[in-house]
């Protein structure tokens, strides 16, 4: 099996190749798995139909690079796609063994990491937690203001707050970490 | 009488200060820019004649300083401040520095400013003036009885909002009885935290209005003219995301009815430079004075497009004692005209401000395409303020046409580095009600607003997984290929099929 971490637009995605000896593919992205079927006519620099779980969508890949950033057309949207780190191999793993494709839509996953971070750059205008405090998932823990816009900054789990790295009145970059919850 | 003024300051920012000093080049002004230190690169600081840096980047701190604004006027001998629209544009306070300073305001005088500022003090005058407001409170309501008896003579539901209010904040729909309380009590601290006062009033709501504004011109001799109205009622958190002009709902004859009253409102304050006047309009077509805004608008450039009037010029013009160059019968409105405000917020996050850097700017262009912007390649959109970035204004000769140019104008629109609200837009312009001119103000909340989040992310991920996919499999089933006048090498299958085609 081979597993790649690639950056789409700096958002990072696990791509697993669960099965591709034939078609249809069994690929899984971030713990979701898809059947995939791709159009015969495989080419770079050209539009490709891809078909995930029967859906088609339109596919351009111009090249693919294994250090530089090159771009992805999905559907006429253009992504900045990167691979993060080399390829690994897992041989615990056998074609064999094979969870049955995800019927729900997509959706992106929750971050389930213990980092709070900021979803957008801005100021902190009010931190409503301190270290030691237990919260619960969707509780406001600062409130972020940019572009004339409050936006709370909730809970992503439950937990104890266990550092708070952001303070009141401070700008913040995007992907900062605001605090940690253990 | 007033000769043209030699100098102008622009106290403002962006797309709307580029906008303020082209009308000025054209009638000969010099221009002073003032900028804060967030906006060392910006458009506006290069294209005026001066420039100056009035302060930190956040706005109390720099566009919102009267003093510092005042005193560089004062230092660059400038005549008159343009306001642009938002920061200190309908601030009393502001337009009395002005005049204290003897500078000219290039808007209306403080008393009209702080007369439609009051919203139930323009709800009055305008009613006196036999303008239709819409039902409910003609005085600030004091507690919940009061509340009560306006809701049991106008029927629920009401909204209570606050009465030096706008943009939706401090406001709060009441469904019934039993609600009062709460509401009341929410809407007057919001009021109170926005705009330091908790006074509240009573309206009735209208279930899925239209936003419909009128522009209006006068100047200081009494002469008032309408341009014709703006259709703004596709909106988001009361926040206006396109125009059009004229309104797919208008007739000649209601136009003439209804300017008439636009008219009248201007009159009845005595109102002089470019303002516009407010309606919301109900299922049965009825219309109600919703608000007067006294200023330039962001979306004065569709009137612009269909009348052929430079309203900032015009405004400029009145503001230095000019007579209005047009009379009622002059003005045509021509084709038809869409605007999209362009915002860096991300349409598939639940619309987050997005600023940073543009890493590539390529803006749309051909006939009937207008575009008002301040952004190039490069540069890089501070967190301080409004989230808009562009206006894009397609004409048309018909709104078919219209559209159509839209569609071709956000297709080539390329801005790259920053998230923005482009693919919403061009969702609207699918929407089959949308096409046949079926919109209202909840239009894209009800029809638009949830669509969005999953194509994207199912993009994303196909993105992800294709490119993967396509690594491995091109990798898998290598073959060689010889290309001549070069050295033998592995070329993929992707790309032996391409050849074989």
């Amino acid at each position: 099996m081979m597993e790649r971490r690639v950056l789409v637009n700096n958002k990072r995605h696990e791509v697993r190749l669960l099965k591709v000896s034939k078609t249809p593919y069994l690929v899984e992205v971030d713990d979701r798995s898809y059947e995939v079927d791709v159009s015969n006519q495989l080419v770079y620099g050209a539009p490709i139909l891809v078909k995930v779980n029967g859906k088609p969508y339109k596919v351009e890949i111009n090249k693919s690079d294994q250090d530089a950033p090159f771009h992805i057309k999905v559907n006429n949207r253009l992504f900045k796609v990167q691979y993060e780190s080399m390829e690994r191999v897992s041989s615990q793993i056998t074609e064999t063994i094979l969870p049955t494709p995800t019927k729900e839509p997509l959706r992106r996953l929750v971050d389930e990491k213990n980092a709070v971070v900021a979803f957008m750059p801005g100021r902190v205008v009010l931190l409503k937690v301190k270290p030691g405090d237990l919260v619960n998932i969707g509780d406001t823990l600062c409130v972020l203001e940019s572009m004339k816009m409050e936006n709370e900054i909730t809970a992503h789990k439950a937990g104890v707050v266990q550092e708070v790295k952001a303070s009141e009145g401070v700008m913040v970059n995007k992907g900062e970490t605001l605090m940690i919850i253990q | 009488m007033k000769t043209m003024f030699e100098k102008v300051l622009i106290a403002n920012r962006g797309e709307i200060a580029l906008r303020i000093i082209r009308a000025c080049k054209e009638l000969g002004i010099k221009t002073v820019a003032v900028y804060s230190e967030a906006d060392r690169e910006s458009l506006h600081v290069k294209y005026a004649d001066e420039s100056y840096c009035i302060g930190p980047g956040p706005p109390t701190q720099s566009y919102l300083d009267i003093n510092k604004i005042i005193k560089t006027a004062r230092d660059s001998s400038s005549e008159a401040i343009h306001p642009g629209y938002g920061f200190l544009a309908q601030i009393p306070a502001f337009a009395e520095a002005c005049q204290t300073n003897n500078i000219e305001f290039i808007g209306p005088s403080s008393a009209i400013l702080k007369k439609m500022g009051n919203k139930v003090t323009a709800r009055k005058t305008m009613a006196d003036a036999d303008v239709p407001v819409i039902p409910g409170s003609m005085n600030p309501v004091k507690n919940k009885d009061e509340v009560a008896v306006v809701a049991d003579e106008i029927g629920y539901p009401i909204l209570v909002k606050a009465v030096f209010g706008g943009g939706g904040r401090g406001m709060r729909i009441i469904k019934n009885k039993k609600d009062i309380p709460q509401a009341m009590e929410l809407a007057r601290l919001e009021a109170e935290s926005s705009f330091r006062s908790p006074e509240i009033y009573v309206e009735k709501m209208l279930t899925s209005p239209r936003h419909i504004e009128f522009q209006v011109l006068a100047d200081k001799k009494g002469n008032i003219i309408h341009l014709g109205e703006r259709e703004c009622s596709l909106q988001r958190k009361y926040q206006k995301l396109m125009e059009e002009t004229p309104s797919p709902m208008m007739t000649e004859e209601l136009r003439n009815i209804v300017a008439e009253k636009a008219v009248k409102a201007a009159e009845a304050i005595n109102y002089s430079s470019a303002g516009t006047v407010e309606f919301l309009v109900d299922k049965e077509g009825n219309f109600y004075f919703l608000e007067m805004n006294t200023r330039l608008q962001v979306e004065h450039l569709i009137t612009e497009m269909v009348t052929g009037v430079d309203i900032v010029k015009e405004q400029t013009k009145i503001a230095a004692d000019e007579e209005l160059a047009y009379k009622q019968d002059d003005i045509v409105m021509r084709g038809h005209v869409i605007n999209c405000r362009i915002n860096s917020e991300d349409p598939y996050q639940d619309f987050v401000p997005c600023p940073g850097t543009i890493t590539k700017y390529r803006p749309p262009g051909g006939f009937g395409i207008r575009v008002d912007s301040a952004l190039y390649t490069g540069y890089t959109i501070p967190v301080f303020y409004d989230s808009l970035i562009a206006k894009l204004a397609a004409w048309g000769i018909n709104r078919h046409e219209a559209i159509q140019r839209m569609k071709n104008a956000l297709n080539e629109y390329q801005i790259e580095g920053i998230e923005t609200t482009i693919p919403l837009h061009k969702r609207i312009l699918e929407d089959e009600f949308f096409r046949k001119g079926k919109i209202h103000t909840r239009f894209v909340e009800e029809r638009i607003g949830s669509l969005i989040p999953e194509e994207k992310y199912e993009d994303e991920e196909v993105a992800a997984l294709s490119a993967v996919l396509a690594h491995h499999l091109c990798n898998r089933q290598t073959g060689l290929a010889v290309i001549p006048q070069r050295k033998i090498r592995k070329v993929s299958s992707w790309r032996m099929i391409r050849r074989h085609r």
